[in-house]
């Protein structure tokens, strides 16, 4: 894991040409439409909680996925699961219901990663293919809107995660935003198939790292043969 | 909405939302005839509750059983977190929601009274509570009319999809198949039909590939009897509160040589009529046989060897709750006629998934089994292929899963 970056996107980073053109659409009114399906409008009253949960009590991600101890409304949060040492990604949708726009900077998830990034994807003309670096602004959500982080698109990425991250645990990590304050998002890690896009972490680093990594190895999280090379039953988990 | 759900139960919330979202509901939904207005795709069953869903639910049209094994080597903690994401991916689908992670949530959209009912086998319960696996969590004893294959029997944990859109039984099942597949690999999946929505009125039971009327004398769910048959109350004590047994069993039935048989041999296999079910000492369906009942030349109007009299049982304990469904699958280069006993050739590959529900295997279903085995008319036509034995935990709570309080220590 070359990339060692600081907790939380820095409100400014010198920006490239290419991501500044390819950084259009940070901002869906859309709701989660591609998330949610037709379930986008029937939100259940979950309890928002930002506090571990315990093994076999009630989780806040059973339906509608509701946590909002801050300034946002945080819906359907999950997390790809992936092995120590790799990087995933954090997905949901992000809803301002109050009457002030909300700008997201970064996020934390200081019990699971080494480091946190806001990542946008960019689909590379030349050879189709998709690619995710970070974002160079912050997430401004307007009031009344909300903001998709999907598979494919824009989404938090956990990098160098110190323990796997387990289909059927959570994660918890801590949004930041500009005004200073901070909310906690528990999010349920599932496996899956897709976002698995290079990740280009672009010219500002000067890191070294060409070679892009792709977060795909980490789809499996059970103890089985599908899962990764190393087997996760032996291995931490992050809640143990 | 009120008629999709008739017999389930009240809709949920979300049942009426979902329905609502989709113009599915008039702006005065009590109005107009009942049933004609309301999509069957909308009608939802609840997840939660302290019994699983599946069970005491009206037999929906299309069933998809799917046994899995467990990975080598898998925790008690993997297994911990497999329920827990099989729970809320089916919690979600039931309701027409598209699960955390659906790629093709628009398949979601129908739940069409889905449900998904677990079933722990004798592996998966002794890695979690070693001390409540009950005696009978085992493959059951052998039957000299059985004829099993391994490729259908036994298993980790069960999953029982049904639906009455075929669609969303096949949609739910790869969701809940690429959660677990890190988990556990696919043993065996056992689709099965019943006459869709509709096409007959509901409550009337169902007729099987023998064309024979079929879940007559059954307990209704609901009944007292269901409660002492399949909850125990009353009856044999279950191995958990709100738990049951259930026994998968797959029958080949040969239809090739049933087709040798006329209508008066057909009856007199079962002891009742083709035509309506009815008892062959007379009257409607529902009214009770007469096992005394003698013929001109005083032999039993129900043959001792017929299928109805010796599934029945003296005991009122020793019954089963059967929810089962017809399987018939396609069949390459099919030609000929399958041979008596044969479980392959000719037109057809036609059988029973039949899942029976009890509250204790060894007292109730082996008991019942056993006397079959020993002598039952039908053996002529049918053979057991496949067999599973599983421990159906309760419910779940809103915010839990199937299994929870298993792991409670
Ligand atoms: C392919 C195999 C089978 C076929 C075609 C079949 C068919 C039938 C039919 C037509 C009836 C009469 C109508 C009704 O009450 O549902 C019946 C009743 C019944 N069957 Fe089966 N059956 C099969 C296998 C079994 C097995 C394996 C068991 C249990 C081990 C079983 C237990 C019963 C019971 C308990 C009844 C109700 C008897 C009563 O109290 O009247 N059947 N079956
Ligand atoms: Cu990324």
């Amino acid at each position: 894991m070359p990339i060692s970056m600081p907790i939380s996107m820095p409100p400014s980073v010198p920006s490239s040409v290419s991501t500044a053109l390819l950084r259009t659409t940070t901002v869906l009114a859309l709701g989660a439409v591609a998330l949610t399906g037709c379930a986008s409008s029937a939100q259940e009253a979950a309890p928002a909680t930002g506090s571990t949960s315990v093994s076999g009590g009630p989780s806040p991600h059973d339906a509608g996925d509701t946590a909002a101890q801050g300034p946002l409304t945080v819906e359907r949060a999950w997390a790809k699961a992936g092995s120590a040492g790799a990087m995933t990604g954090v997905f949901g949708t992000l809803v301002n219901e109050g009457d002030a726009p909300v700008v997201l900077t970064g996020a934390a998830a200081e019990d699971a990663a080494g480091a946190v990034e806001l990542h946008e994807t960019v689909l590379d003309p030349d050879t189709g293919s998709t690619v995710m670096q970070r974002m160079q602004d912050p997430v401004s959500i307007a009031p009344g809107e909300s903001y998709a982080l999907e598979p494919g698109a824009d989404h938090i990425m956990l990098l160098d995660l110190r323990c796997d991250l387990r289909a059927g645990d959570e994660v918890d990590l801590v949004l930041r935003f500009e005004d200073g304050t901070e909310q906690t998002v528990t999010a349920a890690i599932r496996d899956y198939a897709g976002a698995q896009e290079e990740y280009d972490p672009g010219e500002s680093h000067g890191e070294g790292n060409d070679e892009g990594h792709d977060e795909g190895h980490a789809t499996g999280s059970g103890t089985g043969p599908s899962s990764d090379a190393t087997p996760a039953a032996d291995l931490p988990g992050c809640r143990g | 909405m009120a008629g999709g759900v008739a017999g389930v139960g009240a809709a949920s919330a979300l049942g009426l939302e979902s329905a609502r979202r989709t113009g599915a509901l008039d702006p005065a939904p009590q109005e107009g005839p009942r049933r004609a207005q309301q999509r069957h795709g909308q009608a939802t069953v609840p997840f939660h509750g302290p019994r699983q869903a599946g069970v005491a639910t009206a037999p929906q049209a299309f069933a998809a059983f799917v046994a899995l094994d467990l990975h080598r080597g898998t925790t008690r903690d993997a297994v911990r977190r497999l329920l827990r994401v099989l729970s809320e991916d089916a919690a979600a689908l039931t309701r027409g929601r598209a699960p955390i992670a659906d790629q093709e949530p628009w398949l979601a959209e129908n739940p069409a009274r889905l449900t998904v009912t677990f079933g722990f086998g004798p592996r998966l319960l002794r890695l979690v509570a070693p001390d409540r696996a009950p005696a009978w969590l085992r493959p059951l004893p052998a039957f000299s009319i059985d004829r099993l294959e391994e490729r259908w029997s036994d298993g980790d944990l069960l999953l029982q999809i049904c639906a009455d859109d075929r669609l969303t039984v096949s949609h739910a099942q790869r969701v809940l198949l690429k959660a677990a597949r890190s988990f556990a690999a696919v043993r065996w999946v056992q689709d099965g039909f019943r006459h869709t929505v509709g096409s007959v009125p509901d409550g009337q039971s169902m007729r099987n590939l023998f064309g024979q009327v079929d879940g007559t004398v059954n307990p209704r769910g609901g009944s007292e009897e269901y409660e002492r048959v399949v909850h125990g109350h009353g009856g044999f004590a279950p191995w958990i509160q709100d738990g049951a047994a259930l026994v998968v069993r797959r029958i080949a039935m040969n239809l090739d040589t049933w087709d040798e048989a006329d209508t008066p041999a057909r009856e007199d296999a079962v002891g009742r009529r083709l035509s309506d079910g009815a008892p062959l000492t007379g009257g409607a369906e529902h009214d009770e046989p007469d096992l005394e009942a003698r013929g001109p030349l005083g032999f039993p109007v129900i043959a001792d060897y017929a299928h109805v009299r010796r599934s029945r049982s003296e005991d009122p304990l020793e019954r089963i709750h059967r929810r089962v469904y017809n399987y018939d699958l396609p069949v390459a280069d099919a030609s000929g006629s399958r041979g008596r006993g044969a479980t392959a050739g000719g037109i057809s590959d036609a059988g029973m998934v039949f899942a029976a529900y009890c509250s204790d295997v060894d007292r109730q279903f082996v008991p019942i089994q056993r006397r079959l085995d020993e002598l039952d008319m039908l053996n002529a036509w049918t053979t057991p292929v496949g067999s599973a034995v599983f421990a159906v935990p309760p419910g779940c709570a809103e915010g839990g899963f199937v299994g929870d309080g298993l792991f409670a220590d």
